[in-house]
């Protein structure tokens, strides 16, 4: 199974959402970083088919997704930015309607329902109204919506926004279960998510690729180029004018900075081992470039 | 298209609470209304047990003579000759009874017995003078070489029919109260509000709700979904339809009456002039069946009006603002005499008045379609067959198309 963006585009008026992007997807799972406003929703509504391409063309096994139709869908389980549900249904009811829309028997509906309720750890709730669901629960739902067709082609946009660190933890093990023979496409704004379950990094930025490569060819890149140094309150504040700043820790004789630099940004600066987190700082910025 | 989807989304249009209490309180509202008419003297002292007296009298011919040489304008004392003694007993047995302390009973059976005759030939008579000028107005048209004229044509038509439509008998029963109830705006009014109120957030609601994502890319989520909820749709609104014409029909006649449904259609007040030789109860089920064809056009029309909006609120007010603007215009606007003109048509082809055809099958009312003199209520099915038939058309093309771009 592959799937192809081939030289897609979407502009809203004068917008260029998403710009000549080209990818080829493969079984595996593959994570999409990229800052606020990158096309990381827009690209994602593009291969689910809720968007058509301003130019472009998307295809599965060489044909075109809008030919497919529900062929295509069938395959298909995304997870939108937004959970939106029916308040006055239960946890239940909500699957096992959704469940029909993806074509499941009423028989195969009822036993997949209650093995992904309990998957995700809502088994207890099942009969409970989803009004009363708080945005963790709901996220639970989102992706247990998802997972109901067993689809080939999983595309989740922020799934583990919301969720405790627990929940993250059993989501992004259900993921490492399911991405076999599937096709993966996840977008976070939690970096460290990706580290543990992507195999590939997309970066996007501007609406378009900016680097795609696995996920430690990536860390690969930015290596002698991550700091570390402890610094006063007015060092900091003349280093972050000049500098990618990673993560900043408040110590007692002063606050330990991650930088983010080509070159050794001050005397007593070390170099560290990088993380995805500071690709990203490297690619996208951090407090500034 | 799944069953579980069709139960799924009827289960969303009846479970907003507010639909329910407007039904509630309308079916109270209504009930209370007209069971107030139980007490009514008419409704209290009927002429039905003395039906068949009253027949006699009224098939008098020498009657009928003395009712025309005094305009219409007789007194019981009149009729009294040609009713028999138990008729009068039963008629006078009211004279020293008062109505509430104040209004004495006599007068009404009295004066009820004497209208009924007087308006039994005053129609019949109506109705002949009509059939006469058409006659007239055929054969001076004929000697002034217009045979060629659309309403040379109409009024052919419509002297075919009323040679064929048979006679107005005498009328005592309920029905002309069971063929107003859609005449009177409350029911088609209530009825086509919960029906709008029900469908306006059919596919808007997906957008607020955020669910659309969702549904646009499962399986069934285009197709599947738009007949799923044109069924549900339909099914709702067929439901409505029912449900108040059933409790305006129970509600009438418990308080009227049922009995003799078979009587012409022309036997009824407002209908002395129909061409149609309709009995009462046709005449029912054809506004019944012409109520659930304007709740489907109606039904289509903000399905259709949903799928492009992303609140509920501006399909309620669109759709709301077509019917209630063509109903205001429909109880407003003179209709012309036989053929609709263009500040006509927007009533005469309005859903209201599928709802309630008492305006176009009353009198004969045609239209000019293409140089052919067809009858307005069947001009009126077409329109808006069409109108619900171009939504569905938008409806499905919008949806199954639906990008989702915010």
């Amino acid at each position: 199974m592959k799937l192809t963006i081939q030289n897609v585009m979407k502009t809203f008026g004068e917008k260029r959402a998403v710009n000549d992007v080209s990818l080829e997807l493969i079984s595996g799972v593959y994570g999409l970083l990229g800052p606020n406003g990158a096309g990381k929703t827009t690209l994602m509504k593009l291969i689910v088919d809720i968007l058509t391409p301003s130019a472009g063309r998307i295809t599965l096994d060489g044909v075109d997704i809008t030919e497919l139709g529900a062929a295509y869908r069938d395959k298909l389980g995304y997870m939108p930015q937004e959970i939106g549900v029916y308040k006055n249904f239960s946890a239940k009811k909500f699957l096992k309607y959704i469940a029909a829309l993806k074509g499941l028997s009423g028989r195969e509906a009822e036993s997949k329902v209650s093995e992904l309720l309990g998957l995700v750890g809502l088994k207890d709730v099942a009969n409970k109204r989803l009004g009363g669901f708080s945005g963790g629960m709901l996220r639970r739902i989102g992706i247990a919506q998802t997972l109901l067709n067993d689809p080939q082609i999983l595309i989740l946009d922020e799934p583990t926004a919301g969720l405790d660190p627990q929940e993250r933890i059993r989501f992004r093990n259900i993921l490492s279960e399911l991405s076999g023979n599937r096709i993966v496409l996840i977008s976070t704004h939690i970096v460290t998510d990706m580290e543990f379950i992507a195999g590939q990094i997309i970066l996007l930025k501007d609406g378009a690729v900016l680097r795609m490569d696995h996920t430690e060819n990536l860390i690969r890149t930015v290596e002698g180029k991550v700091w570390s140094a402890v610094l006063t309150h007015e060092q900091f504040n003349s280093i972050k004018q000049l500098y990618s700043i990673g993560n900043v820790m408040q110590r007692s004789d002063g606050m330990e900075v991650r930088i983010i630099s080509d070159k050794k940004p001050l005397e007593q600066a070390k170099p560290i081992q990088p993380i995805l987190e500071d690709v990203y700082t490297y690619y996208f910025g951090g407090t500034a470039k | 298209m799944n069953a579980d989807i069709i139960r799924t989304e009827f289960y969303k249009i009846v479970s907003k609470k507010y639909i329910w209490i407007f039904v509630i309180l309308f079916s109270a509202f209504y009930a209370f209304i007209f069971f107030q008419f139980r007490d009514n003297p008419g409704v209290k002292y009927s002429l039905r047990p003395i039906r068949n007296e009253i027949q006699q009298a009224a098939a008098s011919e020498e009657l009928g003579n003395i009712m025309r040489s005094k305009g219409y304008k007789i007194s019981y004392e009149d009729i009294k000759p040609f009713l028999s003694s138990s008729a009068c007993e039963y008629i006078e047995q009211y004279r020293r009874v008062y109505y509430h302390d104040e209004i004495p009973v006599a007068s009404l059976p009295e004066s009820k017995v004497t209208d009924k005759i007087c308006n039994f030939y005053e129609r019949i008579d109506d109705r002949q003078n009509e059939i006469q000028n058409l006659r007239s107005s055929l054969a001076e048209m004929k000697k002034k070489g217009k045979l060629s004229s659309f309403l040379y044509a109409v009024q052919t038509k419509l002297l075919g029919m009323y040679e064929k439509a048979g006679e107005i008998e005498l009328n005592l029963d309920g029905w002309d109260e069971i063929a107003d109830i859609n005449y009177a705006w409350m029911i088609p009014a209530w009825t086509m509000l919960i029906i709008l109120l029900g469908l306006a957030g059919i596919y808007s609601d997906e957008y607020t709700n955020k669910t659309q994502s969702v549904l646009l890319t499962a399986k069934n989520g285009r197709q599947g979904v738009f007949f799923s909820k044109l069924a549900a749709g339909i099914l709702f609104s067929i439901l409505c339809v029912l449900y108040f014409q059933s409790l305006a029909f129970a509600v009438t006649g418990i308080v009227y009456g049922f009995s003799n449904a078979d009587i012409s259609l022309m036997s009824l007040y407002g209908f002395k002039l129909t061409p149609f030789a309709w009995s009462a109860l046709k005449f029912y089920l054809f506004q019944i069946l012409g109520s659930l064809l304007a709740a489907f056009v109606m039904s289509s029309l903000i399905i259709c009006l949903s799928a492009y909006c992303k609140n509920a609120l501006l399909p309620f007010f669109l759709a709301g603002t077509y019917w209630g603007g063509t109903f205001v215009w429909a109880k407003t606007v003179a209709l012309p005499q036989y053929v609709a003109n263009p500040l006509s048509l927007p009533a005469e082809l309005s859903p209201f008045m599928l709802q309630s055809i008492t305006d176009l099958v009353s009198t004969g009312r045609f239209i000019n379609l293409f140089g052919s003199a067809v009858p307005t209520i069947y001009a009126n099915i077409i329109f808006n067959l069409i109108i619900a038939f171009i939504s569905l058309l938008f409806c499905y093309h919008g949806y199954i198309r639906k990008q989702v771009k915010d």
